[in-house]
């Protein structure tokens, strides 16, 4: 399921963390430096844990779910950054494909742009704005 | 991944091209039919209402209504209406695109129009490169010395990359290539630093990333990373971000349309050899 976040091109040489009763574990020792986990708040997630500008992670697996509200959104990239650097990607305006999501406590802007395929490469049904 | 010897699909803000090797490299820019520079008023468009409107055209227009818009003059660009929210709307021309490689054909491709928007971190430390090679272009200089002139811009007058510069490329009206669906995919371009492709999982397999080699440190030091959009900027939906990019492509490759003739032009190694 952790691996169903990416594409098998990237997930498939990814670090694999599962949740057990004291925490996440290594399951699979990757090595191309991806790492990919299912959350419990956000589901499943590929993480990009290189130190780069613009940390990104993605989330195009079909599986994932996050909640009543959103259920299994579509298949979508993230990308953060440091709150104070006020960073101005256009996101949330009308037509706009970036959504913005302001993390609180943790100082955290995080920008979200939908994917149009998930991770199988199968057609999402992305709304179009 | 190492950094590629090749390229698959790049936008040289943006021109379609395909893999070859170098000696086929050449073949190539021997073949273009663009192989130097057209008449300057081939580049310019005499109605200045219609670039704005075009320029403005690559994001949507919550973004582009208050950026600031600039037009290309004899001279240079020209800012012909000021805006207020940081963002900045240009047309860019062929001569944005690599240099060398099979991507150089459309470098003087006097069609090519590439609406883009920059916000703010991108106009200040993107734009100031389109600003340059403008500026060469039309003081006539050859290739090799704009390269020479960038190169020494870079090292002398270049603002520094700022973190989370990116730009819009959504408008359905741009003309990037000569072949097929001129306009090809609506998208989001994001620079870095020079780095490995593979830190972003671009041009794998079903990745929606790309790694444009528009700049790619030949010579400015900079990647561009590109996501399509889903949508032109007028809300309608762009089928090509639906398509297998790669497959699209090598589909035109194979009918000749794309590059040059499949039966006797430069051969692409993924299109020969990939599973597309």
């Amino acid at each position: 399921m952790a691996r169903s976040a990416a594409p098998e091109a990237i997930s498939r040489d990814a670090d694999i963390l599962v949740l057990g009763r004291h925490g996440y574990e290594t399951a699979v020792k990757g090595k191309n430096g991806f790492v990919c986990v299912v959350e419990r708040d956000r589901t499943k997630t590929a993480f990009d844990k290189s130190e780069l500008p613009v940390p990104e992670h993605g989330s195009m697996s079909k599986q994932q779910n996050f909640g009543p509200k959103y259920g299994n959104a579509d298949p979508h990239l993230m990308f953060w950054f440091p709150q104070k650097d006020h960073m101005n990607w256009g996101a949330d305006f009308p037509g706009s494909p970036v959504d913005v999501h302001q993390y609180s406590p943790q100082p955290i802007t995080e920008f979200v742009i939908s994917a149009s395929k998930w991770s199988d490469g199968t057609a999402a049904h992305t709304n179009v704005h | 991944m190492a950094r590629r010897t090749f390229k698959i699909i790049g936008l040289a803000s943006s021109v379609l091209a395909v893999a070859v090797g170098a000696s086929s490299q050449m073949r190539a820019q021997s073949q273009t039919p663009y192989p130097s520079m057209a008449a300057l008023n081939q580049y310019l468009m005499p109605d200045r209402n219609a670039e704005i409107a075009l320029a403005r055209s690559a994001a949507p227009d919550s973004i582009s209504h208050d950026a600031k818009v600039l037009v290309l003059g004899p001279h240079g660009y020209e800012t012909a209406v000021e805006g207020k929210n940081g963002f900045v709307c240009v047309v860019e021309r062929g001569w944005m695109g690599p240099f060398d490689g099979e991507l150089s054909g459309n470098f003087w491709n006097p069609k090519i129009r590439g609406p883009i928007c920059f916000n703010p971190p991108a106009a200040r430390s993107i734009l100031p490169m389109t600003y340059k090679r403008t500026e060469m272009v039309l003081g006539g200089q050859s290739k090799a010395q704009i390269i020479d002139g960038i190169k020494t811009f870079i090292k002398q007058e270049l603002p520094p990359l700022e973190p989370g510069a990116m730009s819009y490329m959504m408008s359905k009206e741009q003309y990037l290539t000569d072949d097929g669906r001129h306009n090809w995919m609506a998208h989001l371009m994001f620079y870095t630093p020079l780095m490995d492709g593979a830190v972003w999982g671009a041009d794998l397999p079903k990745s929606p990333v790309m790694l444009n080699p528009q700049f790619s440190g030949a010579p400015e030091p900079i990647d561009v990373f590109m996501v399509p959009a889903g949508w032109w900027s007028d809300g309608t939906a762009d089928p090509g971000s639906q398509n297998d990019r790669l497959g699209s492509f090598c589909a035109g490759y194979r009918a000749g349309r794309v590059g040059a003739s499949a039966s006797t032009g430069p051969k692409s190694t993924v299109c020969e050899h990939g599973s597309a």
